[in-house]
């Protein structure tokens, strides 16, 4: 609770404009001297008391209305962080491994912190085993905010890819303190070349980056993780038609595919023929080369020519298929790397992604973590519940009026 | 009342022996403005007319030389100058300072006592003044003199309404009367335990007269207030709760059949009473006043 203009606060001095009212009211004017009361009756105190207990509602109407309004000015407003009475440690998932983090974590919670794992519903550590779901950290500190603990301590390796979206201020009750994660090296995939040859890819990864690097090894010396991960060479069909026109074009998509097969573990099956004599020989993909357009029937992956001047890319991708932008001559296949680009392409790597993204331990420094607190979109957080506050205000003082008139109303009658 | 009156109705006025006496002054003036002469006839200083000798009149007031003038017999006749004694009385306990505007009972009845002492001694009269309090009786005794009016008036002037009607001593040389009085008694009524009763009844002999002047404020008859008040007895300081609208009718009612009731008991005794309420003319109470003084002349 805090007030915007805490000055109006001096406007409380207004209580006592109707307590002294009441006051005075009650003094003056309500006994008359008579020479005797010999005649006159005690009317029912119900009666009396009745009137009283108005008086006094009436008196505390209108010292409630003064407090209102004077709320209102001063510019009342609550800020999200209310502060709890809990405290929490919060960890990203591995840091309680961390020899570093050993001894605080340790003295923090005989201090009485709650240990908490850094996921969504921030679960406590000794209920439930880390949740490996990931999420923003931007919209993890969001719900922190929101769990009105007094002191949270948040222990974080920063990972890059969790930040997300713009970015967030940090609340004064949230420490947060971050670890560079130590580098790790893991296989990206292992793929048998031969019977006793292995193409292993390894990834090294630490908070400045990730980088892939790829060993040609015996079978034999593969250890466990590799074997889990060995698989065949994909073998990906491939028919390239092409009209007379196009035979440059044809010649170019051919190298580049060859470069493919060549250099990536996998074997490609190309088959060329004119585009007029097309067989319907079952292939993965159909690269197509030609003024004509693809017939409807091919329902496969295609690659087609379809000239289109407007577009940057050579290849794009669109409902049916990718879509080849422009002749192909040498000049533009090596300047839009044709050939890696067909890589990427034609070859799967859903999976690799994935378990590159898992591996990955790249990670911000810590002072590019968070927006400094003048930020226009706290601001904006701000107002919107501080115009909550007042938009409440506004309703109690009309109430409290409409009540108050109608309470006095009932007196005078 | 007139205008010119009431501008003098005012405390700072009646609180000094000339206002009060010019108060007093007017009112009688006012009211005696073509003025009355002595109904009866007898013997006096002053001539009023001759009748015819009647066997059994006593000689000394046979006229002689009227005789010599007509050789008839005549009684020279004269107004009788008849001479009472008025007291005043006046109940100075604290509830006669009920006000209502600018005028307390105290007030009235002392421009009241001020006015028909002034026609007292014009009448020459004797008259006396006594105010009872349970604090101090004061008592100016009736006496023929020039100086009686001033400090007749001198002592109305410091009376002052407090405490209550006397209860005990001091009250017993009110009661030494004799000879032809005429006691004019101003009271609100207010008693306690009916002493105001029964001092007034002993006050009442075969020989006086008595007037009662029982001063009621209207408001106080009709309980006329508007709303809930809390209402204080001037002597015994309690108060009670009344939401007048509900009581005005009952109140009303009651003070009726006290007053009714009053008036039915002084018929019993002889005495004279009369009603007063502070909004009367004067010249009402001096007319009753004189209608009274003429019964004692008899």
């Amino acid at each position: 609770m805090q007030f915007l203009n805490p000055i109006w606060l001096w406007g409380l001095t207004g209580l006592l404009i109707p307590i002294g009212i009441h006051m005075l009211s009650r003094k003056e004017g309500k006994v008359i001297r008579v020479g005797s009361i010999r005649h006159l009756e005690e009317t029912s105190t119900r009666q009396f008391r009745n009137i009283r207990l108005n008086e006094f509602v009436l008196l505390a109407l209108r010292c409630l209305l003064i407090t209102l309004v004077v709320l209102l000015l001063s510019g009342l407003s609550f800020t999200n962080s209310k502060s709890g009475d809990t405290n929490w440690l919060v960890m990203e998932r591995g840091m309680e491994k961390e020899n570093d983090f050993r001894a605080l974590i340790d003295s923090l919670e005989q201090k009485g912190f709650e240990l908490r794992w850094l996921a969504k519903d921030f679960p406590l550590l000794k209920d439930s085993a880390a949740t490996k779901a990931s999420m923003n950290y931007g919209s993890l500190v969001e719900s922190l905010k929101s769990e009105h603990a007094k002191q949270i301590v948040v222990l974080s390796y920063n990972y890059a890819n969790r930040f997300k979206g713009k970015r967030t201020t940090l609340p004064d009750n949230i420490q947060w303190i971050s670890k560079s994660p130590e580098p790790t090296e893991f296989t990206l995939t292992a793929t048998r070349l031969s019977a006793d040859s292995v193409l292993v890819r390894k990834g090294k990864t630490d908070f400045g980056g990730t980088r892939f690097a790829s060993y040609e090894v015996r079978g034999e010396t593969l250890n466990e993780e590799e074997k889990a991960l060995l698989q065949n060479q994909d073998t990906i069909s491939i028919s390239v038609y092409g009209d007379a026109k196009f035979e440059s074009d044809k010649e170019i998509m051919l190298a580049a595919l060859k470069a493919v097969d060549q250099t990536l573990p996998c074997v490609l099956n190309i088959k060329t023929s004119d585009a007029a004599k097309r067989s319907d020989d079952k292939t993965d993909w159909i690269v197509w080369l030609s003024e004509n357009a693809i017939p409807e029937s091919i329902s496969v992956n295609s690659i087609v020519y379809a000239k289109n001047e407007f577009a940057n890319e050579l290849l794009t991708l669109s409902e049916k298929g990718w879509l080849i932008n422009r002749r192909l001559d040498q000049e533009n296949a090596i300047a839009d790397n044709l050939a890696l680009q067909l890589a990427s392409i034609l070859l799967p790597k859903d999976k690799a992604q994935q378990r590159a993204n898992e591996f990955d331990r790249r990670a911000l420094p810590e002072k590019e973590l968070w927006s400094s607190a003048d930020v226009k979109g706290n601001d904006d957080l701000a107002t919107a519940s501080t115009s909550n506050v007042m938009q409440y205000l506004v309703a109690l003082i009309l109430i409290s009026l409409l009540i108050e008139r109608i309470v006095a109303f009932k007196r005078n009658q | 009342m007139n205008t010119q009156l009431k501008d003098l109705l005012k405390p700072e006025i009646l609180n000094s022996v000339s206002g009060l006496e010019l108060v007093a002054r007017i009112i009688v003036e006012g009211f005696m403005s073509g003025s009355n002469k002595s109904q009866a006839v007898g013997a006096g200083q002053e001539f009023s007319q001759y009748r015819s000798y009647e066997p059994g009149d006593d000689l000394r007031q046979l006229d002689w030389k009227m005789y010599a003038r007509s050789e008839r017999y005549y009684i020279k006749q004269a107004a009788i100058e008849t001479n009472i004694t008025v007291k005043f009385m006046l109940d100075a306990s604290n509830s006669m300072s009920y006000a209502e505007g600018a005028m307390s009972k105290l007030h009235y009845a002392k421009v009241m006592i001020a006015a028909l002492a002034y026609l007292t001694r014009k009448q020459s009269d004797t008259f006396g003044l006594f105010t009872v309090n349970n604090k101090s009786i004061n008592a100016i005794q009736p006496r023929f003199e020039t100086q009686q009016f001033i400090r007749f008036l001198n002592a109305l002037v410091n009376v002052k309404s407090e405490g209550s009607w006397s209860k005990d001593g001091g009250i017993e040389q009110l009661f030494d009367h004799h000879g032809k009085e005429l006691i004019i008694f101003f009271t609100d009524m207010y008693d306690d335990d009916n002493d105001l009763l029964h001092f007034i009844s002993r006050l009442k002999t075969p020989r006086n007269e008595v007037i009662v002047f029982h001063i009621m404020g209207e408001q106080e008859m009709a309980l006329s207030y508007d709303g809930s008040f809390s209402f204080e007895d001037l002597e015994s300081k309690r108060q009670v709760k009344v939401d007048t609208a509900l009581q005005q009718e009952v109140y009303a009612t009651r003070m009726k059949d006290w007053v009714k009731e009053t008036r039915m008991w002084m018929l019993e005794k002889a005495i004279t009473y009369q009603l007063v309420t502070m909004s009367d003319p004067f010249e009402k109470t001096l007319r009753d006043f004189l209608k009274v003084r003429n019964t004692l002349m008899r």
